[in-house]
């Protein structure tokens, strides 16, 4: 009884050899499909090509993305408004100086902002040694 | 060379103009310019030299070294004359500055003389010897540009204060009769002395003896006392500034 069983299994389970042939066999007819396909398609298949043309397509989309991030918006500009009030400066009274004198103030003046001398060159006294 | 003595003596007495000062100025950057490329030359040629040395890299570097050193050299030239030029700005009979231009003008003379001797290196034993007998020349020539950099400033801010106190005396002698102004401008040779102070203790960093091979810088020590002079001048010319438009009627 048991062995008419596995009989019956062995019977009912299809040869993996035949398994594999058929397998084999669904797989060349694709090829013979491609053969029919234009040439420029048949790159489409190779890695690099694929590769490259996902690496291009996120250029573009990075592209255009980064137009829309560098539009000036309008909230870029406007400052927060602040809690304390800034204080203004007030306008001060300029000490008036007679005309008489003003020249002689102003090169004063400019003799002490142009005090200044070159300082020595940055030499390498170890050229040659 | 007499005669290149000479002429650089009868340079020195002839009063210096703007348009001189900008012209040696000019020269220096072009100076600095070229020794800069030279040497950064030289550095490449070293770098190569010190991976392959083979007889042709180092010839390349000796010949980048000589360069350098010729530039080196003409570049220091020009900046003693700079400076030279610039101590002749301002004629306030102060022997010091005198004492600098000498000093200046030997050690043109002496870099001037070098040129030649540069240009007749040929090997890298010959371009070591004369970059080890340099070497032991230049802390004195730093000692001297220093000493007239310091001069330099001193005779700016004499020159400065003489311009106030000669101000001063006109504005009093304008209105005799103002004695709050009066009061204030009695102040201002006090004040004067005090500059005048700063001043000299500036120059005295520059006489301390020099010890050892290397140069021990003085500068820093003399530009603090400049610096607390240069803040006198603008306190007194402010003041002064002040006291005018509040004593005097426009």
């Amino acid at each position: 009884m048991r062995e008419d069983l596995n009989q019956n299994l062995v019977q009912e389970l299809p040869n993996p050899i035949q398994k594999e042939n058929q397998t084999k066999g669904s797989e060349s007819s694709p090829e013979t499909s491609s053969s029919k396909t234009p040439p420029f398609l048949k790159h489409l298949k190779n890695p690099k090509v694929l590769v490259l043309i996902i690496l291009f397509s996120v250029i573009i989309v990075l592209f255009i993305l980064s137009l829309f991030v560098n539009k000036p918006t309008q909230t870029s500009t406007t400052t927060p408004p602040t809690a304390t009030p800034i204080p203004l400066n007030k306008p001060t009274s300029i000490p008036q100086i007679p005309e008489k004198y003003k020249d002689k103030f102003d090169s004063i003046d400019q003799d002490i902002q142009n005090i200044q001398v070159e300082l020595p060159p940055a030499i390498d006294e170890n050229i040659g040694q | 060379m007499i005669l290149f003595i000479l002429s650089l003596f009868f340079f020195s007495l002839s009063p210096v103009k703007a348009q001189d000062l900008n012209q040696y100025q000019s020269d220096y950057r072009y100076q600095l310019d070229l020794y800069q490329k030279s040497y950064q030359n030289y550095l490449e040629k070293e770098q190569i030299d010190n991976k392959y040395s083979t007889l042709s890299t180092q010839k390349d570097k000796t010949e980048a070294s000589i360069n350098a050193l010729l530039q080196r050299n003409q570049l220091l030239y020009s900046y003693l004359i700079l400076l030279r030029v610039q101590l002749g700005q301002y004629d306030n009979n102060d022997p010091r500055n005198n004492i600098l231009k000498e000093k200046l003008l030997t050690k043109e003379t002496y870099l001037k003389a070098q040129d030649l001797t540069i240009k007749q290196l040929g090997d890298k034993e010959q371009v070591k010897e004369w970059s080890t007998q340099f070497k032991s020349q230049y802390p004195e020539i730093q000692t001297i540009i220093y000493s007239t950099l310091v001069q330099i400033q001193v005779n700016q801010q004499k020159n400065i204060l003489q311009k106030i106190q000669i101000l001063g005396q006109e504005i009093q002698a304008d209105s005799p009769q103002n004695q709050a102004l009066s009061q204030w401008l009695n102040e201002l040779p006090t004040q004067s002395e005090k500059v005048t102070q700063h001043l000299n203790d500036a120059i005295l960093d520059t006489e301390k003896k020099q010890t050892g091979t290397r140069f021990n810088n003085f500068y820093s020590s003399s530009l603090k006392d400049l610096d607390l002079a240069t803040n006198l001048l603008s306190e007194m010319h402010s003041n002064l500034k002040s006291v005018v438009s509040k004593f005097i009627a426009l």
